[in-house]
Order: structure tokens, then sequence, then C-alpha cells
């Protein structure tokens, strides 16, 4: 720790793509040269990293023991006898993973294709063009930012309960389809692109819709995926939502899927419960590892504008 | 595209614009600007940041609709017609390439808007139906991209080209299409010096071969008088002159145009013209004579002296060698008087030169040029 | 003019979805507070301020209101500190900096109700690994999630696993922003040692970061459910009742959405009163501008 004022771009490793077995293989090797000249340092984050990872330690352990093993609360990691096809196995058979993870990915798909489809003109309008209600519009999209997502919820349920759209997927999507903070994010971005490209374009004879379609949802790709990684983190990990609108198995999110398991079925059975928990959690975690540069930019700067 | 007009013997103007005036809120920017440039003649605006110049070319190009005012291109009403509508191309001062395009896709873009309908253009599919097209607006890049050195870098997005490059495509993808009417809004301005006067030339050389109404807005007057075949100079909103070079630098017809023109700009004094027309210099007389009575200005261009030990003399207080030249700070009737040496000519602080009064000119109070009506030597 | 039609016509979709979707609901939403609407129970009636009086005689929501602030007041402060701490310590030097960026970033990105299982687990009364390492140097651990003394101790303590990553990579972001040249300008003027350096430049350039990583965090911990409506249900006792998970019940497991509402009412007043904070703060002390 001789000076944690100073970050300096120099050796700044390249950390995009790295899988599970390359990241622990690239963490040991520096890991003993870097101990010695950066001792304290690495000490420390090295202990609060194992505090960090210890659920996840401990998760995949458990979902390796038999029943009667992680009773006995042993403090080893290693299983004496692996259970990874019973503890597996019951997850594959009883819970439908598959179901679960492919209703998430529509969610999380319509979802973000609502919320670009809507958020992208309008951003873009309310950077580039000028009209009438401009100022309102915007004014309304600020206030929009104050409001939390919880807040509309009860009526938007009694709204969807009337219309007979529970436990579908349109009630999954249909609420989170207006992005305010999407229009705010893409309306920033479009700001900084010069207005004279779009006065060339003017000249060169596109009209205003040609000027969308080739100009700008071609340059909205950096804040699109910056969004996208914040859309489909926010709603693939969330519960509420689901925990309202969905009752049966059928368009039950990865969220959903592993409460209902853990209340009606693993009961005690932490080994499955563990196993489920880990089939889970792999999806997005292994996205994670593969685009580490893309999600973190993508969460620092959509998270700095929210 | 027939061009009808450009093989008939009368020929319409390439662009009028008649009393074109523009406010932002309650600054009035342009005060009623009328400027006529023909088939294949190259103006250029000139004037300080500011002046209104900039606004003008955006009103030619229609990113602007002025207040008041009519822009006729070709004998058309243009006055609120789109941009795409009015066969206008420009060249914009960050040259405003689209970054996610290829050289080659930016230079199309013009032809493809215009040569391809909205099904032909469509992705994927569009391709099926306009591949004869597609060949021809190929054909047509390469052509153009071939002159300007661009053949190798075809391939490339702008992000990947230096300024050079990036100005040299802006200028591809403006001439593409042969437009009635050429726009270039301070092309070099984002330039380093040496490029700059490769690029001059080479702007010139396009005009030429494009043979456009051109319009070229500048604040360098190096780059107006060099390449224009006429200047029109502005200032506050207003076109003050619009003449040849020569014409602007020789006889500027206001005041404001010679401070502007010349390096260094013009001396001005102020001086008097007595009852019998003597233009008096700190009460003595300068040997011009004037039909004007009262006040006025007396300007005298850095050049007008010769050495000589007669006459009205001032002392070189100090001087600056420049290399081409030298600059000899001396003063004149208590004002600060600015000459300009030739290499040959070395005068050092402390030695006397004669001012050349025949050479000056004189600008009446409202600031408009006076005659002269004789000359005596003083 | 055709710039206009454009505008609005590109507008109007997400003006239409925003109308119906967030406008309209949150107006019904404050509407309702003020109604006895119960689902299925006939047409509402409107009683004023009759919920939020009910409210303040209410000892569930009072213990839920009581337990969000000591939520809040734990995870917050904890996690924005512990984010810095780590933002500084990785972006220090260069030594396996992108590894334990997304060692720290997992939990943001992991699902939450999987990762409260394996809370779940590791924080089992007999099973679980951390009673265990305690049975081991003799100590009896205590019921982390059913005893009512530690149950939000727990679910804090789980709140600054969750949060702390998310807040590191805003402070990561922040120190990037802050010239080098600010840095060593501070070396040669004399600070020294590299304390002297984080008090003199880093600190107070990272204000506006700092503010508004405290304020997410804020807002982020008045929002807890998923924990608790995965581990603890409010339980034992309503001892982990929270605002959001009494609005839940109030209004989707007992169906009184006029009470529910209210409750609503209240959790917007909390966000809306940290982002008005926030913005006082912002334009008084952290703009160098």
């Amino acid at each position: 720790m001789r000076d944690f004022s100073v970050p300096s771009d120099a050796g700044r490793r390249p950390s995009g793509r790295l899988g599970f077995a390359a990241l622990a293989a690239a963490a040991i090797r520096p890991l003993a040269a870097a101990v010695a000249s950066d001792g304290p340092r690495i000490l420390i984050l090295s202990v609060l990293g194992l505090v960090f990872l210890a659920p996840y330690i401990w998760m995949l352990s458990a979902s390796l023991k038999p029943t009667d093993e992680i009773f006995r609360a042993s403090m080893t990691l290693l299983p004496e006898s692996w259970a990874i096809a019973q503890n597996y196995g019951r997850v594959l058979r009883e819970v439908p993973i598959a179901r679960y993870l492919l209703n998430g990915a529509i969610m999380c798909g319509g979802i973000l294709f609502f919320q670009l489809l809507f958020a992208i003109p309008a951003g873009y309008a309310l950077a580039k063009l000028r009209f009438p209600g401009r100022d309102a519009v915007f004014g309304f999209v600020m206030l929009g930012l104050l409001v939390p997502a919880h807040v509309p919820a009860l009526p938007l349920y009694v709204g969807l309960s009337a219309l007979g759209w529970l436990d579908t997927f349109a009630a999954l999507i249909v609420p989170s389809t207006i992005s305010v903070f999407a229009i705010f994010l893409f309306r920033q971005f479009f700001k900084q692109l010069p207005d004279e490209i779009i006065h060339a374009a003017r000249l060169d004879g596109m009209r205003e819709g040609t000027i969308v379609w080739r100009i700008i949802l071609p340059n909205a790709w950096p804040a699109a995926t910056a969004f996208a990684i914040f859309s489909v983190v926010a709603h693939w990990n969330d519960l509420f939502w689901p925990l309202i609108v969905i009752t049966g198995h059928d368009h039950a999110t990865p969220a959903l899927g592993v409460l209902h398991f853990r209340t009606e079925e693993a009961g005690d059975d932490f080994g499955a419960l563990m196993a489920a928990s880990v089939l889970m959690t792999a999806p997005l975690l292994l996205a994670f590892l593969f685009a580490q540069k893309r999600f973190v930019e993508g969460i620092a700067t959509t998270g700095l504008k929210g | 595209m027939p061009r009808p007009d450009r093989f008939e013997g009368m020929q319409v103007a390439g662009l009028i614009l008649e009393d074109i005036r523009k406010g932002f809120g309650s600054t009035p920017v342009l005060k009623g600007v009328s400027l006529r440039v023909e088939p294949g003649e190259f103006v250029a605006v000139l004037g300080p940041s500011g002046c209104g110049k900039s606004t003008l070319m955006r009103i030619v190009a229609g990113i602007e609709t002025p207040d008041a005012g009519r822009v006729t291109i070709q004998g058309r009403d243009v006055t609120r017609a789109h941009p795409g509508a009015r066969d206008v191309a420009m060249v914009f001062q960050s040259y405003a390439l689209y970054p996610h395009l290829t050289v080659a896709e930016n230079i199309a873009v013009p032809l493809t808007m215009r040569r391809l309908s909205a099904i032909q253009r469509a992705p994927f599919l569009g391709g099926l139906f306009s591949a004869e097209q597609r060949r021809g607006i190929a054909a047509d890049v390469a052509r153009i991209a071939e002159p300007l050195g661009l053949t190798p870098l075809l391939h490339r997005r702008p992000g990947q080209l230096s300024g050079g490059q990036r100005q040299r495509v802006a200028l591809a993808r403006a001439v593409v299409r042969a437009p009635h009417v050429f726009l270039l809004d301070e092309p070099l301005s984002n330039l380093d010096a040496a490029l700059r006067v490769a690029t001059r030339r080479e702007i010139v050389e396009i005009h030429r071969r494009v043979g456009a109404a051109t319009l070229y807005v500048t604040h360098d007057q190096a780059e107006a008088l060099t390449m224009a075949d006429r200047i029109a100079v502005m200032q506050g909103g207003e076109l003050l002159q619009l003449a040849p070079p020569a014409e602007i630098y020789d006889n500027p017809a206001d005041i404001r145009v010679a401070g502007f023109i010349g390096s260094p700009r013009m001396n001005l004094l102020p001086a008097e013209a007595r009852d019998d027309g003597m233009v008096m210099l700190a009460g003595r007389a300068t040997g011009l004579l004037t039909r004007a009575r009262g006040p006025l200005t007396l300007g005298i261009r850095p050049e007008a002296f010769f050495p000589a030990a007669t006459g009205w003399a001032v002392r070189v207080a100090h001087s600056e060698y420049l290399g081409e030249a030298t600059l000899l700070h001396t003063s004149l009737a208590g004002a600060e008087l600015l000459l300009r040496a030739e290499p040959g000519l070395r005068a050092t602080p402390g030695e006397t030169l004669v001012v050349d009064f025949a050479r000056a000119v004189l600008f009446g109070a409202d600031g408009r040029r006076l005659g002269i009506e004789a000359a005596q030597h003083a | 003019m055709r710039e206009s039609s454009t505008g609005w016509l590109l507008t109007l979709p997400a003006a239409l979805a925003f109308l119906l979707l967030v406008l309209a609901p949150t107006l019904a939403a404050v509407t309702l507070a003020f109604t006895d609407f119960e689902l299925g129970a006939g047409p509402p009636a409107w009683i004023g301020l009759e919920n939020f009086r009910e409210l303040l005689e209410d000892q569930g929501f009072l213990k839920s209101f009581r337990n969000t602030v000591l939520y809040v007041g734990l995870v917050a402060p904890a996690s924005v500190a512990l984010g810095l701490a780590l933002a500084l310590l990785i972006e220090s030097r260069a030594p396996l900096r992108g590894f334990f960026r997304a060692v720290f970033f997992l939990p943001v990105v992991s699902l939450t109700v999987a990762m409260a299982s394996a809370w779940q687990y590791l924080l089992h009364p007999t099973i679980g690994p951390i009673n265990a390492a305690l049975r081991a140097i003799g100590i009896a651990g205590p019921n982390w999630l059913s005893d009512s003394s530690t149950v939000m101790l727990s679910l804090s303590a789980i709140g600054v696993w969750e949060g702390a990553g998310f807040n590191m990579v805003l402070f990561m972001a922040g120190l990037t922003a802050i010239p080098k040249e600010l840095r060593e300008a501070a070396h040669v003027d004399g600070a020294r040692s590299a304390w002297e350096r984080f008090r003199l430049v880093t600190w107070p350039l990272l204000g506006p970061t700092t503010l508004f990583v405290v304020t997410i965090s804020l807002i982020r911990a008045v929002r807890v459910f998923d924990t608790v409506a995965v581990l603890t249900r409010g339980g034992p006792n309503k001892a982990s009742e929270v605002l959001l998970y009494t609005m839940y019940t109030e209004g989707f497991t007992f169906l009184r959405l006029g009470y529910s509402a209210a409750i609503t009412l209240v959790f917007l007043a909390i966000v809306l009163a940290l982002m008005w904070v926030q913005t006082r703060v912002m334009d008084k002390r952290v703009h160098y501008a």
C-alpha cells in the first residue's frame, strides 16, 4: 500500500475475456510475484476477496456434497463422497431450469427491445430536434427519473388483472417497456453527436426518418450496449415484480424459480438447493466473466448518470 | 441529370441572395445581405468571427431559415426548401463525416440518396434490385477518390484518418454529385499551416473542375485573397464590400474593410479637412485635397513610404525583422504608425523615412471612402 | 415545419407509454392512498388521511419503518466506505487490478434470490459454515436469521456485500476522471505521504462522485426487498419487516390496496427527500466549476 492515491495506466492488464480457469491461472502466477513487492495491498484485497467469494465457494461446495455430509457441518470444502449426480440430477429432474432461463431471456429481451424502441427515437428528438413542447416532455422525463418503479406497481397490477393479463409474459414485460432513464441516457449521448453530421445528412438528401435509421441508430451502439447491460442485470435479478404478477411455473423467471424450488421442494435438501442456485446464477455470471470490461463500463456509465 | 441552363447562351445566376435578414432572439445577426454568385464563380465571404458569415452560409444550405429575404438557386426560389432539395453541397468546418461509414460509403451517401429508391436502399434485399445503380455509384466514387489520393483509404473509417485525409473525404462527398452550389465553411481551419497552403490549391482546382457557384466562408484573409474571384467582406451582419481581391486591398470602400485587410493592416489616423479642402494632420498640411470638410480618417498602407530625408519624415523607433520583411514602429502626429519594409531595405532604429501621402486613402466621418481631388507633395 | 412534426412523431410512442405506464399509475397510486380500496371488496370510498392515521398507530408499520431506517443507516455508510476503500486499493497499483475488480463486482451481477439461498446456508445456525467456524474456536454462534436481535444485522451484512462492488465501480470511474497532473503537482508541492495526497487532491475532487454514490446507496438501501422476501419474510415476529415488504404483503397478500398505496407514498416521500438533499448539497458544496 505504498500509494493508494495514484492510479496509473501503466501495466493495466487487459481484463476482457477471462474464463473461470483462465481467471484462476492468471491469478496465481502474478500473485506470487506481486505479493513480494506489493504485499500489504494484495493481502488486504485477498482477505476481503475471500470474504466476498465465500457465498460462491460454499454454494459450490455444498452443491457437491451429499445431505448427511452437509449436516455434519464440517469445514472441509471438498466432499468426502461426491454427490454431483444426486444434487444436480434432482434439480434437473424436478426443476424446469431451461424453462426458467428461457422465460428470463424472453422477459429481458422483450423489455430491452421495447425500451430501446421507445427511448432511442425520443432521446434523439429531445437532443437534436426543435419542436414545440420539447421542454415540457423533457421536464416529464426528469420527473419520471425521481419515481422508483415500485410506486406505480399497485395500479399496474390492478390494470393487468382487469385485462386478464396476470401470469403472462405481457404482465412481465409491458410495465417495464418505458424507461425514462433510457430516454435521458440517449438524450445525453446524442447531445454529444455534432449537429453538423445531421446537417450534412440533410444536405446529402436524407429525410428525417432516414436520418434516424441510417445515422442515429448505427451511432447509438455504445450507449445501447451500456444500457442493455444495465437493463438486463436489473430485470434478470428482479424479484419484486415477477412475484406480484406470476403465480405458476409456466412464466416464472429464474429468480422466481429458485424461490419456488426453495419453498416448495427443497426443504432441508441444501445440496439440491445450492445446485439449483449454481445453475441459475451461472448464465449471467459467465456472461460477465466473458465481457467483464463491458459490464463494468456499462454499469459505471449508466450508474453515474442514473 | 440534364442541366440545360449550362449550355444555353443566357446564363441564370448560380446563387442569388436578396436582402437576407436573420436574428436570434433580439440580436440581429444578418441585417439585409444581398449577394450574387455566378455559375463557376468563387466568392469568399470574409469577416471576423460573429459577423454573420456562417449564418449566411447556413441559410444558403437550408440549415437555418431567414426571417426575411430570398434565396434563389438556378432561378428557383429555395428560401424554404429542404436542404436536400436545393442541389447544394457543403464542406463543414468539422468535416461532419459519418463516423460509422467507410470512406467509400461516406462519399457514396449523396448518390445513394438521389439515385436509389427507398426500397433499393433497404438492407440486404435492396441490393438485389439495384445492382446496376450500385455499380454506377461505386464507379463514381472511385472516379472522385482517385485524384484526391483517397483510393487506398476507401475502406477505412473516418476515425482512422488524419485531419487532412478527413478534409479530402469531406470534399469528395461534397463534389461527387456535381452540385450547382458548393459551400465551404472554414474548411482549412482545422489543418496545420503547411497543409493549409497545399489544400488551398487543391480546393481551387476542384472548384474549377466542378464549375459550381462556390461560397467560401473564412476569417483568414490570406485564404480569401489567394483563392477567390471576388471577396465579400462582412462585419456586424452587413456586407461591406464585394469586389475582386486586388480591388478590396487597394481600394477599400469602407474604413472597416481597410481595418481588416492587410497584414499588418492599414494605419488609420484621425485628420481634418480645412475649409479649402486641404487635409490637415495634427495642424500640418498633407498636400491632399478633398471635397469633404471637417473631421475624417487618413489611411496609410504599411508600405506607403520611401527612404528619403526630405518631406514629412518619421523616425524609426523600433524594428522587427520577420525574414521576408521588416516591421518598423514609428509615430506620426502623435499616433502610432506601423510600416513594413521589403527585405532589401534595412531600416534601423533612429533612421528617418518619408510617408508617401500620394498613396494614402481618405474615409469620411461615416466610414465611407472619400475621393481625393489632388495630391501635391507636402 | 418538418422538423417539429418529426420531433413529435419520434417522441409520441415514448410519451404515450410514459403516460400509460408511469404517469397515470403513479397518480393513481397517490389517489389510492386516500381511499379504502380493497381488491374484490366493492367500490372504494374516499377516506382522506385515514390510511396515514392508521399507519401511525400500526405497530407493524412502525416496526417496518424503524427497520428500514436501521437497514439504510447500516448498509449505506458501510457499502460506501467499503466501496471507496476497495476502489482506492485496487486502482492504486496495476497488479491484479482486473482480477480483484471482477471479484468484488460479482455480487452485482449475481441472481439475488440464488445468492440469498447461499447466504441462508452460510448463516444456518447448525449446519452453516460460519457457525461451524465459530464453534471451532469455542463460540456458540447465534441463530443469525431467526433471532430478532441479529436478523437485521445479518440482512445488512448481505446488503453491504451486494452493494460495495457497485459503489466501487462508480468510485473507480470518479478516480480515473481526476487528472494525474494534480496528484503529481501535490507530490511536487510536498505532500509526501499517500494519505496527505488523498486529503489534498483525491478526496476533494471525488466530492461530486461521493455525494452521488451516497445518494444512490441510500436509495438502493431503502428499496431492500429481495433478501427479506427470500430469507425471512419479515420474521421472526416482524423483526425484519421493511417498507417495501410491508407494502407488498398489505397490497398483494391482504389485497388492502389503499393502505398499501399509503405505504408506497411514504416510500416515495423518503426517496424524493433523499434526492432533494442531494441536489441541495450538490449546489452548495461540492462543485468546483
